[in-house]
């Protein structure tokens, strides 16, 4: 007992530290970046822009969106790329052609949303695993047709897309750098005194936590759902739907409901998008989107609330960086145009199962970092393959957690909770 | 009524074809139960080396059909040995991103190569028709080409049902753990498997590009694929002939509404195959053909 109480009250502590860093982080890396730096290697140099880290947060939220759906909800699907893109084009129009404060456009594009989830989520109560991943990747692909659909072009702006007029007025504390960060590189002329930004600057500082402060909401939102009842129900549903059933748990109505959260989710990582960059094109919504999302939920573990955070920070930055490398050492530069982004993008997907088994969040939990989010200890081990679980407190006080089977032929158990009534019979 | 027989005969084209890409798809699925999303890039490959050989090296163009098919059913035998045999069958996720990945790497791989400028095959069938009906007329190439996924489906069908190797694949679409134990090599089986599915896509994405109306590009395939994906869900994922049924069911929807519903514009016929989808999946959760599915408790 006493044991379980000391280790409680570490894993306390390293949480608190963790938090504090990050918090420190988002304090001073906005200032850092809003000057857009430059970050040169091997003869590329890099622009990172503060849009791209806020554009980062909001990658997390659509992530998340499949993390709800996917991991927990067990419904192999690609939705999270086309509720994202509703919600920002709803977002837009309502906030372009109604007086309706800007919060309030992001509230509604989301519920919105969150009706079309379960929307899709009815028929997706009788379609499962390999069939639902095909028609939701058709649901991917189709959004860029669908806005330009003249009946409702009028509105979305067609092929020439839409942009945002609302401007946030950022309140003026938000200006002033204190001036000890003027030491700090990418920030500007580090003279001691008073560092003003610009109003246009201000304004990226500004919707930077504007977003970080509804990101982190809905993370609160998604959590208590999750590691509460209605999760244990959910995670019950995806493992055993028959079982789930028979214990007396309404099956279809968390499926829907699951969908539901997702596009809701999903829905205001869009309204979120239009903020931050204030401009929406058909394009952007498509098949590769989806494609970027899906691999944020799996590179950050596919279970973990967490881990979408990491893995919204690869949905961003990944296009940015492979898109600017003009050179790689022993490769000759003419090899080096514009699709070679989208090679290398495609190369990271096909290597990082390979590689990388259980995402970052897998690796931040064999060294022993983080706690698995969202799992939560109402998983048993053969949930979650034996992965995701927590050691017991008893167990973990050992170095011993490092050396979890983490290569163990354990998938199984996990594949089955991905297609929860997997077809026993095939012809 | 002679807009609606040309209607018809154009979506009998472009049904056959997302036939035979849905067929290569359902191969993979009998064996696995996996998707292969990165099928239609790797058909797209396909045509490519069509183009090389026949356009850029001046090699007859049934040769450098049949030398493409080949090179793509080594190809995909040695996608399915290097990438997908190592990781385990029930565990779909991982599986679906390597697929993925596949697919944006190998059109980005193209477009390095190519680039992106329209490029011509030349018709693999006569050009012109074989039968008018007052103005609307039956061309060669839709002949052709619904001959060819009829042909291709019965040559399957007596593979599977005639020979050795087709034995080994039933067993293998039956029950992986069974078959293993009865002494057939599985990962052999599903090798086969990917090279077939590799070939009929080469052939199918051959053909599509080879209409006159239509031009080899790197984007070419993505509306294939969702398409012959959508062909495959509706007639049923685990049956062969339920693939022709559900290609020709969505090209005849498809260029029925865009003829007929005049708001549709012709890019928005995904939406339109969407739509039947669901509707189909709903009434049976299977597709038309597919087996009914049965869960151990």
């Amino acid at each position: 007992m006493a044991a379980t109480n000391i280790l409680r009250s570490r894993r306390t502590r390293r949480r608190a530290g963790w938090t504090a860093v990050l918090a420190l982080l988002a304090l001073i890396l906005p200032y850092m970046l809003v000057n857009s730096p430059q970050f040169a290697v091997f003869g590329n140099t890099i622009p990172l822009s503060i849009d791209v880290l806020s554009y980062a947060v909001v990658a997390g939220l659509a992530v998340l969106s499949l993390v709800v759906l996917v991991g927990h909800g067990g419904q192999l699907s690609l939705t999270a790329g086309f509720f994202m893109g509703v919600g920002a084009y709803l977002t837009m129009i309502l906030s372009n052609e109604t007086a309706l404060p800007f919060a309030l456009c992001v509230v509604a594009a989301a519920l919105v949303c969150g009706l079309l989830g379960i929307a899709v989520g009815l028929p997706a109560l009788r379609i499962e695993g390999a069939y639902l991943a095909l028609v939701t990747i058709t649901l991917a692909s189709v959004l860029p047709s669908l806005v330009r659909l003249p009946v409702i072009s009028g509105h979305t702006g067609g092929s020439n897309g839409l942009s945002l007029k609302y401007t946030p007025s950022a309140p003026d504390f938000i200006g002033q750098v204190p001036t000890w960060l003027g030491h700090l590189p990418g920030i500007g002329p580090s003279y001691i005194g008073t560092y003003a930004l610009g109003p246009a600057q201000a304004a990226s500082v500004w919707i930077f936590y504007l977003v970080l402060a509804a990101t982190l909401a809905v993370f609160w939102l998604v959590a208590g759902v999750v590691r509460g009842r209605t999760g244990r129900a959910v995670h019950a549903v995806r493992d055993h739907g028959i079982g789930a059933a028979a214990s007396g748990v309404h099956v279809a109505r968390l499926k829907v409901m699951v969908f539901g959260l997702s596009g809701l989710v999903a829905g205001v990582a869009g309204g979120l998008y239009a903020l931050v960059f204030r401009i929406v094109a058909p394009e952007t919504f498509g098949l590769t989107l989806a494609i970027y999302l899906l691999f944020g939920m799996i590179l950050g573990g596919h279970r973990a609330l967490g881990g979408a955070v990491a893995g919204g920070f690869a949905v961003a930055y990944l296009p940015v960086i492979t898109g600017q490398i003009k050179h790689i050492p022993a490769v000759p530069d003419r090899w080096l145009v514009g699709p070679t982004a989208s090679f290398l993008l495609g190369l990271l997907l096909i290597l990082f199962p390979l590689v990388l088994p259980g995402g970052v969040a897998g690796l931040g939990r064999r060294l022993g970092f983080l706690r698995p989010l969202g799992t939560g200890r109402t998983d048993a081990p053969a949930a979650s393959g034996g992965r995701a679980t927590p050691p017991e407190p008893g167990t973990a006080q050992t170095p011993a957690r490092t050396a979890e089977p983490d290569t163990a032929p354990t998938t199984s158990a996990r594949a089955n909770a991905m297609s929860p009534n997997r077809r026993e019979t095939r012809s | 009524m002679d807009l609606f027989i040309a209607r018809i005969f154009d979506g009998i084209a472009t049904g056959a074809l997302y036939a035979s890409v849905a067929l290569s798809l359902v191969l993979i699925y009998k064996a696995t139960a996996l998707i292969n999303f990165a099928q239609g890039e790797m058909a797209l490959c396909g045509a490519f080396t069509v183009y090389v050989l026949a356009v850029g090296h001046g090699v007859n163009l049934y040769v450098a059909l049949l030398v493409a098919m080949a090179l793509s059913a080594a190809g995909g035998a040695v996608l399915h040995r290097v990438l997908i045999q190592r990781f385990d069958p029930r565990d779909h996720l991982p599986i679906v991103l390597v697929t993925l990945g596949l697919l944006l790497a190998l059109n980005a791989l193209a477009a390095i190569v190519f680039g992106f400028e329209p490029r011509r095959i030349p018709s693999v069938f006569p050009r012109g028709n074989a039968v008018a009906f007052g103005s609307a007329s039956l061309r060669w190439y839709t002949l052709g080409v619904l001959a060819v996924s009829v042909l291709t489906l019965v040559g399957l069908t007596l593979l599977l049902r005639r020979t050795r190797i087709g034995l080994s694949f039933r067993a293998v679409a039956n029950t992986i753990d069974s078959a293993q134990l009865v002494g057939i090599r599985v990962n052999r089986v599903i090798g086969v498997s990917w090279a077939l599915a590799a070939a009929i896509g080469t052939l199918a994405a051959t053909l599509y590009v080879s209409d006159p109306l239509r031009q080899l590009d790197t984007g070419v395939m993505e509306r294939v694929l969702i398409f012959a994906a959508a062909a495959a869900v509706l007639g049923g994922l685990d049956s062969l002939w339920g693939s022709l049924a559900g290609g020709l069911t969505l090209g005849l929807t498809e260029s029925l509404v865009i003829g007929y519903v005049h708001w549709v514009p012709p890019e928005l016929g995904m939406v339109v195959a969407l739509l039947v989808l669901v509707l189909v999946l709903v009434w049976r959760p299977n597709g038309l053909f597919g087996a009914a599915s049965a869960a151990r408790v």
